[in-house]
Parts: structure tokens; sequence; C-alpha cells
């Protein structure tokens, strides 16, 4: 009896390790992959909906990502080319992981996105939450949602009359 | 990478301080051939649960460098890891078999990226082990010589390793037989 226990316990690591090829580096930035992964980001700003979807997102033209998450210094960058306009999020982490991140409470106004034409941009008073629900193999999927204060030529609008709901990202390829 | 090697230093010489374990360790799987033979340090303590088997509790530091770097590049793991440790002559000495489990507090692997810049990726995971190995004493010190196998889970992808280490054993309890 005893000795099955053992023999269970030698080859759960042996297993575990042989399913997962890819070393811990290597999934996380994402190398060693053979199949082509899609790439998503959708949500509603004011009831209007906005999407993109990139297929093969690891390979995207060098010059010109649609959708991405670049770590840079101190934080990671996540962000969208759509018909509308850009869109962008920052963890400001210097190791992202599978968690919840908002913006700041102190921060002066930081650019999220446009729609046809004005900004809207976070305000302190606003609310920009990120849930990364996953993070494996170098991409990260998860959901988001928001109230912002639109700006135009540097004028404030009317403060947090921007709502984004039913955000969601899936298998954003992280770069560093 | 810098502060990596300070606290792997620091560590070492607490272990060595600690009369614990030393071991040398080999990164084996995808994409390892460009580590060298690298290091560990351990503090390891047990408590007898029987005359045969003892409950342990290890905190350790794993480095392994990228062969030609000079040390700039590597990879650490700190796992704290907590055993059953079981002698096949239910003794408490000679031969044992010992699986653990437990939690990577720290995770470092530092690469050269695209521009030849430090690129420093951080993470954590779950640890499991499978070792078996040899107690026995010179004069009252007891000594554990081991071998194991290791693999830490995080992020999709597993870091995995053998180790050959021998130790100085701390007992936090005699057994009853003592």
């Amino acid at each position: 009896m005893i000795m099955k226990f053992y023999l269970i316990a030698t080859a759960i690591p042996i297993l575990l390790s042989s399913c997962l090829k890819q070393s811990i580096p290597d999934a996380m930035l994402g190398t060693s992959k053979h199949t082509k992964i899609t790439a998503t980001l959708s949500y509603e700003i004011n009831g209007n909906l906005v999407n993109v979807s990139v297929d093969d997102a690891d390979n995207q033209a060098s010059n010109f990502h649609t959708l991405e998450c670049v770590k840079l210094n101190g934080y990671y960058n996540l962000s969208a080319i759509t018909d509308f306009g850009e869109f962008t999020f920052n963890f400001f982490t210097d190791s992202l992981k599978v968690g919840s991140y908002n913006y700041p409470t102190n921060s002066g106004g930081i650019y999220v996105t446009d729609f046809h034409g004005p900004n809207f941009v976070y305000y302190p008073m606003d609310k920009m939450n990120f849930n990364v629900t996953t993070y494996e193999a170098g991409h990260i999927s998860g959901n988001f949602s928001g109230v912002l204060t639109p700006q135009v030529n540097n004028i404030w609008g009317a403060a947090s009359s921007v709502t984004i709901k039913n955000g969601s990202f899936k298998n954003v390829p992280i770069f560093y | 990478m810098g502060k990596t090697i300070l606290a792997a230093t620091i560590l070492a010489l607490l272990v060595m301080q600690a009369n614990a374990q030393i071991s040398v360790v080999k990164l084996v799987g995808n994409n390892t051939k460009d580590y060298a033979i690298g290091f560990g340090a351990f503090i390891k303590g047990g408590v007898p649960v029987s005359e045969a088997a003892d409950v342990t509790l290890e905190l350790g530091a794993d480095i392994f460098f990228m062969k030609g770097s000079g040390g700039d590049y590597g990879t650490i793991m700190c796992p704290l890891k907590a055993g059953y440790r079981y002698t096949l002559n239910k003794t408490g000495q000679g031969l044992y078999v010992e699986p653990q489990v437990g939690f990577n507090l720290v995770g470092v692997t530092s690469l050269p990226d695209e521009n030849d810049n430090t690129l420093n990726l951080h993470y954590h995971g779950v640890v499991f082990a499978a070792g078996a190995g040899y107690l026995f004493t010179i004069g009252r010190a007891p000594f554990d010589l081991n071998l194991r196998y290791e693999t830490v889970i995080a992020h999709g992808g597993s870091n995995n390793f053998v180790g050959l280490g021998i130790s100085r054993f701390i007992f936090f309890r005699k057994r009853d037989s003592d």
C-alpha cells in the first residue's frame, strides 16, 4: 500500500513535467508555438459595440501590431487599434499576474480610448478596472469595465459620462 | 540578476551557518542546453511521525547560470516544500523515498532581449518533487545523501531539474527509540 503511494507520488512530477513541455520562460514569452492563436478584444462604449480580432496574433506585422500587450519599463501596456480609434490600458506592475488592476486615484488623466473623434480619458473621479483571469503561454485573457470622461482639444467634457461595459479580451499576446 | 545573485549568496551563507544542505542541480527538458550545472542551498528539517517516517520542511534556493553569460543571465528559484520521508527498513535510517509538494516563493529568469538588454521574468508556481536518498550518521551527526527530481509549474510551463545533495540533517524532535 505504502509503495503504491510513493509510486504515485513519484509519477506526479514526472507526468506533469512531461505534459508541460515548455519551460516557464518560454511559456511566458510565448515562444515555441506551433499553432496560430486568434486574439480578440471587445467592449461597449455608451452602448456602441467595439471589437477587434487578430488572426495569428503572435506573428503580427512587425511595425503595426493591432492587438498586443507590451512589457515596458515598469508597466505593461495593452493596446488595440479598432475601427473607431485606439484603446489602451496600462498595468502598473513589473510582473503581470492573474488578478485585478485599477488605475490610481491620483492620476492627472490617462488616455484610454477614442470613439468617433473625442478622446475618452480616465480622470481621478472615474473608474477603470481590468481583471486578468488567465495568463498562459505568453497570452492573457480577462474582462474589464470603466467610467471615463470625454476630452476634446484638452477641454474636459461632462465628468464620468462615458461608460465602458462588457469588456473582454482573449489570447492577447505579451511581447517583451 | 545581480540582486538575485546577492540574495542567493546570502542564503547560501545562512545555509552553511545552519549546518544545512548543498547540492548540485541540472535543469532538464526543452531549451535547457544553454544552462550550466547549477547549485542549490537548503535548510531542511524534519519531525519524526513514526519509527519509519518523518514529515520534512525545506526552504531552498536553486541557481542556474546560462553558459557563457558571465553570471549575468540565468534562473533562480526558491521553493518552500513539505515532504513525507519514509525509510524502507522502517528504522529512520538507511534508504528512503520522499515525495514533496510546495510553492515557489521566488522565481526569476534573466535573459537578453533582442536589444541585448536584460529581461527579468518573475514567477511563482507550485512545486512537486520526488526524491530518494540515504540517511546515515557520522558520530552523532545525522547526514542525508539524496537525489531528487523536481518540477516547478507556472504560466502553463514547467522548469524541471534533477539535484544531487548532501546535508547535515536537522531533527526538531528525537525518535522514541533514540
